[in-house]
């Protein structure tokens, strides 16, 4: 049967293709449908068809210039493959909340329901680590049009139901500070926690990133991965129930992460 | 200066770069790209005479200026060079320098919120065969904007489905989606392209004139 390659041949050639084979053809192709009854369109695409390509070897010389500045550990490490950079991001994730369990773990961890407990630690990470691998899909795979949207609003999602949960116990006095005259500094102290327990995971990205100096839209999923890692470790590290509390000092993380990157976006679009 | 002209024995002549070595003239995409993978920066070269021009033609019909054009064939290869470790010398390099540019294109409009910009750049057009024609250039600068109004998916499935030659299997393989989709997206585009320039007064004939090898 023909082909649209013999189609485009026919049109080029000036022809009108015609005939059982190409009507069988057209059966299946709409495009080449809408082709063969303007055959105009392919002398006014031809037109442009050879777009001048401007100097090649000075274009080349450019680009090897650019080239050049691609030295050190930064450059190899956003030149390793996207398997390796994928399997970092995730060590920095996952290993910066389980760094907090170990060393600063939440009063409560022994009252805490345990499925609970792995569910929402579950969803921060989970979360993030799909954010980080969208930061550092690699430009030759083709991307879901929906997962970032999808991502944004898991990430978003979870961290709202989490901070708006009713709360799993009042059985140790940790669980119920933060209410009255602390909850200010408490707030605060939880939102520099986890803040400052997303940075390294932000700069990790930043770093495996192939985009180089600008983040762009990428921006966000950073964000999202940061914030996700920070409010996991600042979950499991603080027991306080109160809604409030988990609102201006857990879900503020992902908020102010999240107006780093649009700075970020803006401050690209200005360039 | 070099041209569109494909391969030529100057690679790296003009740049101070590498001397010429021994990368046979018919070697494939595919062992050109495994050869710089494993550190021939001569296979680079080659690898850029041959794909640049046709990245760059993507850009220019697909509704960038010139200057812009050439700006993202260098992020290009610069994405090429960074991605290196990830290509698979049993797959095709073809799709997957496709994606790349398209990527990047894409990342430029989304990054800088905008829209392409119109496509009245005739410093770019070469008429395809000697013309004497005073009107090509208006035609083709005609052609070029009822192209750059297009959607983005429909101007890019036109890009490769007539220009790059491509299956609507390669299209869908380098874009994402369905085949299906991507002939619905064309069929649609060149309805569209078909009206846009009918609305500009250019008529089937005036195009007509402008393709085949039977014009005069």
């Amino acid at each position: 049967m023909i082909d649209c390659a013999q189609v485009r041949a026919m049109l080029r050639r000036g022809e009108t293709p015609g005939g059982p084979e190409v009507a069988a053809h057209v059966s299946t192709c709409p495009a080449c449908s809408e082709l063969i009854a303007a055959p105009g369109i392919a002398g006014g695409l031809d037109a442009i068809a050879s777009a001048a390509t401007g100097d090649i070897d000075a274009l080349l010389a450019r680009t090897k210039a650019r080239l050049a500045l691609e030295q050190g550990w930064r450059a190899r490490v956003r030149a390793s493959s996207t398997g390796l950079r994928n399997a970092i991001a995730a060590l920095v994730i996952v290993g910066i909340p389980l760094l907090v369990l170990v060393t600063s773990p939440r009063a409560d961890l022994g009252v805490y329901p345990a499925m609970r407990l792995i569910g929402e630690g579950l969803a921060y990470v989970l979360t993030a680590l799909a954010a980080a691998v969208l930061a550092l899909w690699p430009l030759h795979a083709t991307e879901r049009p929906t997962a970032r949207v999808g991502t944004a609003i898991a990430a978003i999602g979870a961290a709202i139901v989490i901070a708006s949960w009713p709360a799993a116990h009042h059985d140790h006095p940790a669980a119920l500070a933060g209410a009255g005259a602390d909850f200010v500094p408490r707030a605060l102290g939880c939102l520099m926690y986890g803040t400052i327990c997303g940075l390294p995971v932000w700069l990790a990205l930043r770093v495996l990133t192939r985009r180089g100096a600008t983040l762009g839209g990428d921006a966000w999923l950073v964000a999202f991965a940061a914030a996700g890692s920070g409010a996991a470790a600042v979950f499991l590290h603080c027991p306080i129930a109160y809604v409030g509390h988990r609102w201006a000092g857990h879900v503020a993380v992902l908020v102010v992460l999240a107006a780093w990157a649009a700075w970020h976006v803006y401050r690209g679009r200005e360039r | 200066m070099r041209r569109l002209s494909g391969e030529s024995s100057s690679c790296g002549r003009d740049t101070g770069m590498v001397p010429p070595r021994m990368v046979p003239a018919e070697q494939s995409d595919e062992a050109l790209m495994a050869a710089y993978v494993a550190g021939d920066p001569l296979a680079f070269d080659r690898l850029f005479v041959r794909w640049a021009p046709r990245i760059r033609q993507i850009y220019v019909r697909s509704g960038l200026g010139s200057d812009q054009a050439d700006d993202l064939v260098q992020q290009c290869f610069l994405q090429v060079h960074r991605a290196r470790s990830d290509f698979q010398p049993e797959r095709r390099l073809h799709p997957w320098i496709y994606t790349i540019a398209l990527n990047l294109r894409r990342q430029l409009f989304r990054s800088r919120g905008r829209k392409p910009e119109q496509g009245l750049d005739v410093e770019v057009h070469e008429p395809r065969a000697p013309s004497i024609d005073p009107d090509a250039p208006f035609v083709g600068a005609l052609v070029r904007t009822a192209l750059a109004k297009l959607p983005d998916p429909q101007r890019e499935v036109i890009v490769l489905h007539w220009f790059e030659g491509m299956s609507f299997a390669e299209i869908a393989a380098v874009l994402g989606g369905t085949v299906t989709a991507h002939k619905v997206r064309a069929h649609r585009g060149y309805g569209r392209l078909r009206a846009e320039l009918e609305a500009a007064g250019v008529t089937a004939d005036v195009l007509r004139h402008y393709g085949g090898d039977s014009r005069g």
